[in-house]
């Protein structure tokens, strides 16, 4: 039988702290709690725990319209890809992933209505609702932003 | 702590304003102050707001420290009050979303794996959370740390009777939380 000493002793160990922290102390967050978070939060919990259990259906192409039409075939959802280095999609449970060079995008169908944008996480991380759909970026913004925008 | 000659020079760099002596100072003590921090909260996201929060207090508030106690100590100090202060923010479901994006990269599968892997660190970590506050940083000062209770009374300003005290309901507790794990 273990002790409670040393079940605590090989459960507290000390962890590295990550590397973002050096870059919060240079930069400050302030932690944000609105409802608005609270309901983006909860929607992208629940796509990414479908996408964790679905089994998925993937699509490799690096044609923007290729996936677009795809996408539509499966899931009835119209996401605006018109460009960029996109590499392929899948979809489970409703919930569809584009990969591009540099990133992911995860597209859901929206909690709420109303569109909105707020940032989830300090860095590297965008969300927002659009056309009933929560679109979440993660990875290089800027070629993300290019999969949908000319400019 | 005594200090050594170099760790002298750097805080007096620091109490001058050198932002390259903060950086050593951040780099010897960044993982000290994020285990306590993250072992006594037992969320990721709320750490790092404690251990953040602690080495802004720290830079401003270094020229304040004169070597009275040990800069260890002082530093000790700083991040129990921290997590003594700090209020949760309904992070809990941020916490999971950063996980989730942590994990979106890699295959699910392993994810989950590791999740799995785990859970008995989760079960430890949420009897702990369990313990009132002043009880839990003795667990985590004690096992985190590897503290005595000498230090960890002068850290905590308290008897080392208080410590052990503190201590041993701590231990009578989690022998009864945790009684599944002690089987194992």
């Amino acid at each position: 039988m273990n002790s409670i000493e040393s079940i605590l002793e090989q459960n507290l160990r000390p962890v590295a702290a990550p590397g973002e922290l050096w870059t919060r102390i240079n930069s400050p967050q302030k932690t944000t709690s609105s409802r608005f978070v609270w309901a983006m939060a909860a929607a992208v919990v629940v796509a990414g725990l479908a996408w964790s259990f679905g089994r998925p259906d993937t699509f490799r192409s690096s044609d923007p319209a290729a996936i677009r039409a795809w996408v539509i075939s499966r899931t009835g959802m119209e996401i605006p890809l018109i460009g960029g280095e996109v590499q392929g999609a899948r979809v489970k449970m409703g919930t569809v992933e584009v990969a591009y060079k540099g990133g992911g995008m995860l597209v859901a169908k929206a909690a709420g209505p109303g569109d909105r944008v707020h940032w989830v996480k300090g860095k590297g991380v965008v969300s927002w609702t659009m056309g009933g759909q929560l679109y979440t970026l993660e990875g290089d913004a800027e070629a993300g932003c290019r999969l949908c925008h000319a400019d | 702590m005594v200090l050594e000659g170099n760790d002298r020079e750097t805080i007096a760099a620091c109490q001058r304003g050198d932002r390259d002596a903060f950086r050593a100072l951040f780099e010897t003590y960044q993982d000290k102050v994020y285990s306590i921090a993250l072992r006594y909260a037992g969320e990721r996201a709320v750490a790092l707001d404690i251990a953040q929060e602690v080495f802004l207090k720290l830079l401003h508030n270094i020229e304040h420290f004169r070597g009275e106690s040990g800069f260890e100590t002082w530093l000790y100090r700083l991040v129990v009050n921290q997590c003594l202060d700090h209020r949760r923010r309904g992070r809990r479901l941020m916490l999971l979303v950063e996980n989730l994006f942590d994990s979106l990269p890699s295959a699910k599968e392993s994810a989950i794996e590791e999740l799995l892997r785990s859970e008995v660190q989760e079960q430890v970590q949420r009897g702990i959370g369990r313990l009132r506050p002043e009880m839990r940083i003795v667990v985590v000062l004690r096992y985190t740390e590897g503290l005595a209770y000498e230090q960890i009374a002068e850290i905590l300003g308290c008897s080392k009777g208080t410590v052990a005290s503190r201590l041993n309901r701590a231990h009578k507790l989690l022998e009864r939380r945790l009684a599944h794990l002690r089987r194992t």
